[in-house]
Formats: structure tokens, sequence, C-alpha cells
């Protein structure tokens, strides 16, 4: 059966946490993860609602099944990723919503030759239509694309976005992993490039405000700098998302502000 | 959201007889257009390097998605 992706080692994290902390991000609402009877899907946070796929092995279209009908009332686009897109940023979960709209039920990517079904949004009210094509075995993708509307966007014109250009250059949002050497491969490579701030306290005499280093997730920006996660620490990235999980995952571009909780308020 | 699927099909039977024979241009072509390979568009002679290649296409844009790695013991 292999090794499952989603537990797979990502920056002290693992590649399921770091997925759906990109999407929370690119979504800004709730993220359900779908996953097969009884999978182990490790420690995760509470934000993160768990639903069970009830027809496994039936393919991407049963997990979008599911996933859809746990936001039913809750949202009406969703973005769908795999587990495997460990580069995944939310520049370009924001872009791909923001082309499902009028008259639009569905966004599929045509990036790198490939159209990226699993790299995609969907309307929330498809569920009844992906439901029934599975009762009727039509069990991929390309199939619920025949009978919506949707549209596509290729290399250039995500690339004309200007947060996908800066953030995401070469799109390697749609970078899946299937093979050890496509792991090995992508795990080698460095981790992000982020600012980290610090104030009050947290700040040595005569250091700078900024610094850029290298962290995939806010547990290694706080180490590098050498600011204990504690319950006297918070973080902001971004300047808004407040945060204290070790695990959240950072991304390209990102700003972290650490600040003395006290100090905070 | 974030779906931890399950594996796809992965009888290339299965996946042969679902998608008929691929076109020629979707096997050699520049472009690859993938309603053509998935209509009922044939051609006679299809190598078999360039049926394994235009099912490996498919299965990277429609259905592979395993969740799992076969890492070597």
């Amino acid at each position: 059966m292999g090794s499952p992706k989603a537990l797979l080692e990502w920056h002290g994290s693992t590649l399921l946490r770091r997925v759906a902390g990109m999407v929370g991000r690119g979504v800004g609402g709730p993220v359900v993860l779908v996953r097969a009877p009884g999978q182990a899907l490790g420690c995760l946070p509470e934000q993160f609602e768990v639903v069970e796929d009830k027809e496994e092995g039936r393919g991407p279209l049963a997990g979008l099944s599911a996933g859809l009908a746990a936001l039913a009332g809750r949202g009406d686009i969703a973005y769908v990723s795999s587990t495997d897109a460990p580069f995944l940023h939310p520049a370009f979960v924001r872009r791909i919503l923001a082309e499902v709209g009028n008259g639009v039920d569905a966004c599929v990517p045509f990036v790198r030759g490939f159209r990226q079904p699993l790299a995609a949004a969907y309307r929330v009210s498809l569920a009844p239509l992906v439901q029934s094509l599975l009762a009727a075995d039509r069990l991929r993708p390309a199939f619920l694309l025949e009978e919506c509307r949707w549209t596509q966007l290729d290399d250039a014109a995500l690339l004309a976005d200007p947060d996908v250009a800066r953030f995401d250059p070469g799109l390697d949002s749609v970078t899946n992993l299937n093979e050890p050497s496509d792991y090995e491969s992508a795990r080698s490579l460095p981790a992000p490039e982020v600012s980290v701030e610090r104030f009050g306290v947290l700040r040595p005499p005569g250091s700078p405000e900024q610094v850029t280093i290298r962290a995939a997730t806010l547990g290694a920006a706080a180490d590098a700098i050498g600011v204990p996660l504690s319950t006297h620490v918070v973080a902001a990235l971004n300047g808004d998302q407040i945060s204290r999980d070790p695990t959240e995952p950072l991304v390209r571009g990102d700003v972290v502000s650490f600040l003395s909780a006290e100090a905070g308020g | 959201m974030t779906t931890a699927a399950p594996d796809a099909p992965e009888d290339s039977t299965e996946r042969a007889s679902t998608f008929s024979r691929p076109s020629a241009s979707a096997i050699n072509g520049p472009k690859f257009d993938w309603e053509e390979v998935n209509s009922a568009k044939v051609f006679e002679t299809i190598t078999t390097s360039g049926l394994t290649e235009a099912f490996s296409r498919i299965d990277l844009e429609d259905s592979k998605a395993s969740s799992a790695i076969d890492f070597p013991q």
C-alpha cells in the first residue's frame, strides 16, 4: 500500500498539515479534510474538519462529493487540493477561486501541459451532480466538467496575477508527488524564504527590525531567531493571523511578527 | 478543502476500455487534447509506447490520485 502521503514528513510537520494550512489561508473559510474510513491523519489543529469518504476506492470524485456535501450551506465555492501539493501557495488558491462566479461553476487550471482537477475550485452546489456521476459509475473529474459550466486558467493567465507571479512564478502550486524520487527531490529543496520581525523584549538591542530567514513552519522560524513559542509569545502572520502553533506552515513572502503576549495585550 | 483521496482504480484494462483508444494526434502531436483522447476517435495503428504515454498522461491529469507513495523497502 505504500506510505500514506498525508503523513509524509515535511520540515518537521506533515504534508497534510502543510496543505491544509495553505488551503485555509487561501479560502478564508472552513477547511474539510476527506479521508478514507479510519485513515490516520496525524495530530491536526481543531479548526480542520474531518469527514470520511464513504465510497472508498472510487477515485477523486468520491472525495470531492464528500467534501462538497460537508460544506453545504457554509460557502459557495470550494478550493479542492490533493494532499501531495507541498508548494501550494495561498495566492494561487485565491486566483483560482476568483474565477468561479457569474455563470461559472468550476475553474480548473491547465498548467504544465495538463489539466489540474485536484488544484481547482468548484461550486459547492455541484455536490448533487457529483453524487449522480458516482451513482452512474462516471468516476472521472472530466465527466463532471462535461456537465457543468467551467473555465480554465493556463500558465499565462495565472502569471498575469501579480501575487501569483511574485510568490509562485514557477506555478509550483501544482507540483504533486507520486514517486519516492518526487518526494525526495521536493523535500530536499530549501524551506521558503520569509521575513521575521521581533517586537518589544523579544528584540535584542541593536538587532535589525526585520530579518530574512528560511523556515517552513512557525516553529522553525521561532527557532531560527531564538524565540521560544510559549504562552508568553504570539506570532502574527502577515499582520493579521495570530498563531502560536509551531506547525503553522509558512510560505514564500510571509512576514512573521513575534511579540510578547504581555506587551501585545 | 483538501481531499485525502483514496487510490484510484489502477487496472489498465479498465482504463483502456473506459477511454477507448487515443487518437494519434494525442499521442504524437505537440498539443495534447484531452477531449480528443476521451472521445471515441480511434486510429488503427497505435504503437505500444505511444499508448503507454497517452495513458500516462491521462493518469497524471485525471485519476492518479493515489493516497500513498511506494518507497523501496
